[in-house]
């Protein structure tokens, strides 16, 4: 469990990770449809708990289908949204690229746009939205002394344990928020649309199924041993 | 209809030329007036089919001089060591055989061995291992059998393996720059050029055959690894020479093989500069290499995605179960009424999800006992 602290300023197990959920949220326009313009639909990623991701992400770029004007669309500062109407579904790759000091590599997201509610017979409301949501996060596994500075207390970075001993520099500032536009989501008109995405469900069911799967093996190990056993005595009675 | 036609014209057309002038003025009037005439010259009418050949007007074969009769006449073979006399058909021209050896007695080459003395063998040869008799023995085996040695290992009466036996050989290249008046006059001899590495040459048959027996499994798997070591440091190329990142690659940037290696320790595992016993890897180890392989490999991105992760990791896992196992894994998931793919995937949630499936798969080789 050593970590160096050496001169590349890059830590060993210790792994910053970030929960985002991103997909779209899309709007049926009911008597203002068109042919072409059905739908109104935002795509995004947010953090998972709606802090403000521009901490770490500088900008986001979407991909859109080929029949859209423009379709690279760059998003320079959070919240990393892009909203358009239109009739059609389809993938839209999503690359993030981040600041400087937290990585030089960007990353890749991939949503299929939805805007047609899943069950057919489910008729379309200009009030209800379809929404739908995938929940990830983005792992570094190594990340340099300056970002873990930088981040170290911000609600949307999830920090592990620090090793014991090891002194992290003192925070940088964070700047005044009421200068900038803000970039969290928490009172992003789409917000009451947002999915919750919690753990807990996920972790019980998971444990549930261990206990079930560890019982069966439990058993099924008695039985082999026993068998064993048996065959063990059975051939040390015919022996002569 | 027109077969007089085709008969009939070549034949006018051999003896004189009188007649070939006669023969187009006929054609005219031949032609029927019912169908037209490239329909006629279809039927093969008027033109003839091929240009005839005027036999006498070839060019006959000067009449030679000689006179050519074959005779059925005794022949000896210079090959041969003993004096078999057999019979053959000859070719007799103005009633003188032809002379000269038998013609095929020049395909009998042999290999020049060296032959030592005695005196020789005392002087340079003698060795611990070998008794002069064997090496007389091997000598004599050689020239038989022209340096063939599997045939000769086959042969030679003690058991001696091939590598031996060459190697035992090759000191006949000792004699050789022995008798030589110099060094530079016998550089030349392919024995002197090409010494032979016993040790080298084991290990090489031994590996060639290791590469020839290997499994289907073990050979996707080897060409996987290198695939994927080529795939890194072709990328890693490409990330030193790109000076910021134009094109997203998310994945599979990082370390040459070489680093991967040094993670795994002392598992085994291929790499493409040392050639292990590969095939011989128990399939538990292979598990918790291919594990700890991703582990590596996932920590030597910068980035990437807690789904991807667990993707890898689930594949490594699951590495040496056949699809219809992962199947059964998959199957067993719902109906324990958990996600295939984790709806929540978070550090701890992915950790479980992956403990579950590893004891799902022992749960089922169990099972199978």
């Amino acid at each position: 469990m050593a970590f160096v602290q050496n001169l590349n300023k890059k830590l060993k197990d210790v792994e910053i990770s970030i929960p985002i959920v991103y997909g779209n949220v899309a709007f049926w326009l009911g008597k203002k449809a068109s042919e072409y313009q059905s739908h109104k639909w935002t795509v995004y990623v947010r953090g998972a708990t709606n802090e403000d991701l521009g901490v770490v992400i500088k900008r986001a770029v979407f991909q859109l289908h080929s029949s859209f004007n423009n379709p690279t669309r760059a998003v320079e500062s959070p919240p990393f949204e892009l909203s358009e109407s239109g009739w059609g579904e389809f993938e839209i790759a999503i690359t993030l690229y981040f600041h400087a000091d937290v990585c030089d590599k960007p990353l890749n997201l991939y949503h299929h746009l939805k805007l047609y509610p899943e069950d057919e017979s489910g008729s379309m409301s200009t009030k209800k939205p379809v929404v739908v949501e995938s929940y990830d996060e983005i792992v570094f596994p190594e990340p340099s002394d300056s970002f873990l500075a930088r981040v170290q207390n911000h609600p949307a970075v999830t920090l592990p344990r620090l090793p014991v001993g090891f002194t992290l520099p003192p925070p940088v500032p964070i700047e005044d928020t009421s200068k900038r536009k803000r970039g969290d989501t928490k009172d992003h008109p789409l917000a009451q649309w947002f999915m919750n995405f919690s753990e807990a469900d996920e972790l019980l069911q998971l444990a549930a199924a261990r206990q079930q799967v560890q019982a069966h093996i439990a058993k099924l190990k008695r039985q082999i041993s026993l068998i064993d056993g048996q065959q063990q005595q059975l051939r040390s009675t015919s022996d002569p | 209809m027109d077969a007089k036609d085709i008969l009939g014209i070549p034949k006018t057309q051999l003896p004189t030329t009188q007649e070939k002038k006669s023969r187009p003025q006929k054609e005219p009037q031949r032609k029927p007036d019912g169908i037209s005439r490239e329909v006629y010259a279809l039927t093969g009418g008027l033109a003839p089919l091929m240009p005839s050949i005027d036999v006498s007007q070839l060019k006959k074969r000067p009449p030679s001089d000689e006179k050519i009769t074959w005779q059925w006449l005794p022949f000896t073979n210079s090959a041969r060591k003993d004096n078999l006399q057999l019979y053959h058909w000859v070719r007799v021209v103005n009633g003188v055989p032809p002379t000269g050896d038998y013609s095929f007695a020049k395909y009998n080459k042999s290999v020049d061995v060296v032959k030592y003395t005695d005196e020789e063998y005392e002087k340079y040869l003698t060795d611990p291992m070998w008794t002069k008799e064997e090496t007389d023995q091997l000598f004599e085996l050689c020239e038989r059998f022209d340096l063939r040695f599997i045939v000769i290992a086959d042969r030679f009466p003690s058991s001696r393996t091939v590598e031996e036996l060459k190697d035992r050989y090759y000191v006949s290249r000792a004699i050789l720059i022995a008798r030589a008046p110099s060094p530079t006059d016998v550089s030349g001899h392919p024995l002197v050029k090409d010494p032979y590495n016993v040790s080298q040459e084991v290990e090489r048959k031994r590996a060639l055959s290791m590469v020839l027996s290997q499994t289907k499994h073990q050979e996707r798997k080897d060409a996987e690894v290198l695939a994927e070591a080529k795939r890194i440091t072709d990328s890693r190329m490409a990330s030193r020479a790109a000076e910021e990142p134009e094109m997203p690659v998310a994945s599979h940037v990082g370390s040459e093989s070489a680093d991967r290696a040094v993670v795994l320790g002392d598992t085994v595992s291929p790499s493409s500069n040392i050639q292990l016993p590969s095939a011989t890897v128990v399939p538990s180890t292979s598990i918790i290499a291919d594990s700890a392989s991703t582990l590596a490999s996932l920590r030597m991105l910068r980035v990437y995605l807690r789904t991807y992760a667990l993707e890898q990791m689930v594949q490594a896992a699951s590495s040496s179960a056949g699809l219809r196992t992962i199947k059964r894994v998959e199957q067993a998931l719902q109906e324990l009424g958990v996600n295939l793919k984790p709806k929540v995937p978070t550090k701890a949630v992915c950790a479980e999800h992956l403990e579950l499936r590893k004891e799902i798969l022992t749960l089922l080789n169990l099972q199978k006992q």
